[in-house]
């Protein structure tokens, strides 16, 4: 197995700041904008998921299919306030893995990155590119 | 005509489908038009290979009843592009059900194994013809 391929995808405004070496207020502006965008759609995240999961799991069940426990469903709320709070790119989805896990999802054009957290609290990312597994390891 | 009992080999042009629990949110054509990796996680219930239906025994609509009270989407596949892939489809019929079949690579046994992973996603983002439904819930 390869070593992990980075991607992260810049921003408009960040690059402009890179390029320039110069940060106008407008441009400030921006990158607080986006800032504030990327937080609130890790909050969403918490509000809109993991909260939802953790009131009514009954509402994942089905055949062969288990939801989430209320442990899991802590430590992915702390992973998405560690990551929210350091600034990463939001998740493309965040998903029950169907038997007891949730699955943070990311996709940047032909790569693909899960973080699953299962059931045992263990938890993995894996990399795709083309949909080819170029790494794969366990985080804890 | 179909043989009896559904046991007739999955020709490379057929369609099959898979069934995807709206609840669990694998699928959100609002978020991304391709499904989750996860709609193609084999479950215990798949123990000799990940279940669909063939679309010449089933309409979308039938394949999309799974249990009551819950609503579907469906992936359409094509049996051809699976088998391009490295991936097998056999027919798998059962008692009242000749349109079911099954992709024996992916098991609940392997399926933490690297393989399966891929074509988890393989199946998701590049082999996944398109997504139907939501289907309403069965009364």
């Amino acid at each position: 197995m390869s070593t992990l391929e980075s991607q992260y995808t810049i921003s408009g405004s960040f690059l402009n700041v890179v390029q320039t070496g110069t940060a106008d207020e407008q441009t400030l502006a921006s990158l607080e904008r986006e800032r504030q965008e990327m937080r609130d759609a890790w909050d969403a995240v918490i509000d809109r998921r993991l909260i939802e999961w953790g009131a009514a799991p009954s509402t994942l069940e089905d055949d062969g299919i288990a939801p989430p426990s209320l442990d899991v469903i802590r430590l992915a709320s702390r992973l998405v306030i560690a990551m929210r709070d350091q600034g990463a790119a939001a998740p493309l989805r965040v998903v029950p893995n169907g038997e007891g896990g949730i699955v943070f999802e990311r996709q940047s054009g032909p790569f693909f990155q899960t973080l699953e957290i299962s059931a045992d609290l263990t938890v993995e990312l894996a990399s795709y590119r083309n949909a080819r597994l170029v790494s794969r390891q366990r985080l804890c | 005509m179909p043989a009896p009992g559904g046991t007739e080999p999955v020709a490379d042009d057929e369609l099959l489908y898979r069934r995807i629990p709206v609840s669990q949110r694998w699928y959100d054509p609002q978020v991304d038009p391709c499904p989750s990796p996860e709609a193609f996680r084999p479950t215990p219930n798949d123990a000799t290979g990940l279940s669909v239906y063939r679309g010449k025994y089933k309409t979308v609509e039938e394949a999309a009843r799974g249990l009551e009270g819950k609503s579907y989407y469906v992936a359409v596949l094509r049996a051809g592009d699976l088998r391009a892939n490295g991936i097998d489809v056999v027919p798998r019929p059962k008692e009242g059900d000749p349109g079911h079949a099954e992709l024996p690579g992916l098991t609940y046994e392997n399926r933490k194994m690297d393989k399966v992973l891929e074509w988890k996603v393989l199946l998701s983002g590049q082999l996944c013809l398109r997504v139907e439904g939501p289907f309403p819930r069965r009364p």
